[in-house]
């Protein structure tokens, strides 16, 4: 399988909790292929979150290795991290994380000027996603005059801004009603279809709308029913 | 929008705080400024009183009362203490840069029917301060009626009377304008026209009469009579010598000014110091107002930090937002403070009698007020924008 996007070797990473050490992954090796929805799921705690960072290179395994696009993020220095978040990865927060005093325009526009984009292409690029996620009306608003079904959207937008090949979305509709929830994983899964999205959730419902589950449980892989690929002893 | 950009406008999401914030720092800034200011002014002024204390010696009329011009109530004009004295002066070593004094010159006015009888006449130049002689030093004369010489009575016959000679030579127990209206005296059969009234609080310094110097040449031709004579001397190890023979002038009476001057020192001594405490105490209050500011502002704002790293923010573009940010805020201190620093320079005229005035030292000292804050209120947000990852960000949330 060498077109993985995500392979991850002998993963480990725990961390102290006051005189307590959490195991958040323990020797996971797991492989995502590029496009499509993937679905991480798993009680809280469970380490789905740390899973998730661990992918974005927003935080480093203890041990073992994490590749994304053929790059070990785990190596990364400070720098180079700082272009992998750029180019190849966009990712979705549960409470949205929009700048407040930015417009959403100016919202979806900041991954692009972070990479160099110029500033009328990234403003007709940033509105060609707004008006495609169906949010043409609210470019010049401002997050706290925008519905939390609408933020997240403008914040998908902002993931996919610079066409990265790798979307993580880290519990999505946590905090949005149920009608909301699910017209953001429509979202993502229409987003899906030219990149690889990975999302983090409690609810199993919304998980089978992925073309496959991943389940974890004190940091372990557990199993993937809806995988035609079976779990083994921890791998992928 | 650039990091710049986003920054200049972060101070703008809390405005009632970043208001309050600027209003603070700009009185801060205003008062260190003027304080500074007041600092080197007063520690100059001590310097140069120190100087000309130490090598000056003050020549007066013998008897004057210390003002010249009227010494033992000889006539104007026969006095030894004349534009002759100076060429004496000249033949004594060491003495040099001699400095003729002439803007007071005094004459009686001696009736003895009047409860104070001894009415002086003080020629001035027209605008000078008009500084009353009072029982034991000069007054400050105020205006309380009708107005002071100004420029156009230079060439004029005209005079300013004090409420003690209004009330007993000219009949206004109620100093007023209207009260003015036609009042005249007369001075050597010359009539002057009373264009107004002062007071100093000081029964005898009431009772004097300004009039225009040249008016009052014209009325006393007082010849070469001189008011007073300030001789500096070569070195501080030379004054006794110089004053001794200085006294053996005839008519003069030779006053070294450490004693009139030892109160001044004080005052101004512990006025420089107060002003260079305060200066500092205002910068130390200053520097902890911004920090604590932007520590704030900072951990506000750590989720925010945590998600412009995610999406690809690099630590310089964390850095220039928040220096953006601080500039943003000092800027506008700095701005405010021109502003306070204008009123309270205007108070530190009026209550300690400073010259000050908005200049170049002053808007560099805001200036500099502004660049140091914005330094101090930068480190916190450089430094934890630098070290947080994205992960502790979100966590933190």
């Amino acid at each position: 399988m060498n077109n993985a996007l995500i392979e991850f070797r002998g993963v480990s990473k725990s961390y102290r909790k006051g005189s307590e050490v959490v195991d958040a992954a323990a020797n996971v090796d797991l492989r995502i292929q590029e496009r499509g929805m993937v679905a991480i799921v798993g009680p809280s705690g469970s380490g789905k979150s740390t899973l998730l960072h661990m992918m974005g290179a927003m935080d480093r395994p203890t041990r073992g290795e994490v590749l994304v696009a053929g790059e070990a993020v785990n190596r990364l220095s400070s720098g180079e991290l700082t272009r992998f978040r750029r180019k190849t990865v966009g990712f979705v927060f549960q409470t949205f994380n929009l700048i407040p005093n930015l417009t959403a325009l100016e919202n979806v526009a900041l991954p692009m000027e972070f990479n160099g984009v110029s500033a009328a292409e990234r403003s007709a690029r940033a509105k060609a996603l707004l008006v495609r996620f169906q949010l043409g009306h609210r470019l010049k608003h401002r997050p706290r005059e925008l519905s939390g079904g609408e933020m997240q959207r403008v914040a998908i937008a902002r993931a996919v801004a610079n066409e990265p090949r790798l979307v993580l979305a880290d519990e999505p509709t946590g905090n949005l009603d149920s009608r909301s929830g699910k017209l953001i994983y429509e979202l993502l899964q229409e987003v899906s279809r030219e990149r690889t999205v990975i999302v983090v959730t409690h609810a199993e419902e919304l998980a089978k709308l992925a073309d496959r589950v991943i389940h974890i449980r004190d940091g372990q892989l557990v199993e993937d029913p809806n995988s035609a690929i079976r779990l083994a002893s921890n791998t992928l | 929008m650039s990091a710049v950009a986003r920054g200049l406008r972060n101070p703008f999401r809390t405005r009632v705080r970043t208001g309050v914030v600027v209003l603070l720092l700009a009185i801060i800034i205003g008062l260190f400024a003027v304080m500074v200011q007041g600092a080197f002014q007063t520690r100059a002024k001590l310097e140069s009183l120190q100087a000309n204390v130490r090598t000056v010696v003050e020549l007066r009329e013998a008897g004057a009362f210390g003002t010249g011009g009227f010494g033992g109530d000889k006539p104007v004009g026969a006095d030894q203490f004349s534009v002759a004295t100076l060429e004496q002066i000249r033949r004594i070593p060491s003495a040099e840069h001699i400095v003729k004094v002439e803007e007071y010159i005094h004459a009686p006015q001696v009736d003895p029917s009047r409860p104070n009888a001894y009415a002086m006449i003080i020629g001035l130049q027209p605008g000078a301060p008009m500084r009353a002689i009072g029982e034991v030093d000069y007054e400050n004369a105020e205006i309380v009626a009708g107005r002071g010489l100004g420029a156009q009575d230079v060439a004029r016959e005209v005079a300013v009377v004090g409420q003690v000679y209004a009330r007993e030579r000219l009949g206004i127990s109620l100093a007023s304008g209207a009260a003015l209206q036609g009042k005249t005296i007369t001075l050597q059969n010359r009539p002057l026209q009373v264009v107004g009234i002062y007071a100093t609080g000081n029964d005898f310094g009431d009772n004097h009469v300004f009039v225009p110097l040249e008016a009052f040449r014209r009325i006393y031709n007082p010849g070469d009579k001189l008011s007073k004579i300030r001789v500096r001397v070569d070195s501080i190890a030379n004054v006794a010598a110089v004053a001794d023979d200085l006294q053996q002038l005839p008519g003069v009476d030779a006053v070294t000014a450490a004693e009139q001057v030892s109160t001044a020192k004080t005052t101004l001594g512990s006025m420089a110091a107060a002003t260079l405490y305060g200066s500092l105490l205002l910068f130390a209050i200053g520097g902890v107002l911004v920090v604590f500011i932007m520590v704030l502002a900072t951990r506000e704002r750590i989720n925010e930090i945590g998600t412009l790293k995610a999406i690809g923010a690099s630590n310089w573009e964390i850095v220039k937002q928040f220096l953006a940010e601080v500039l943003a805020v000092t800027a506008l201190a700095a701005l405010g403070a021109v502003m306070m620093a204008a009123l309270f320079g205007a108070v530190l005229r009026a209550s300690l009698h400073l010259e000050f005035s908005i200049d170049q030292n002053t808007l560099l000292l805001i200036l500099l007020g502004g660049f140091v804050f914005a330094a101090l209120g930068s480190l916190y947000p450089i430094v934890k924008g630098i070290r947080l990852s994205p992960i502790q960000a979100m966590k933190n949330n």
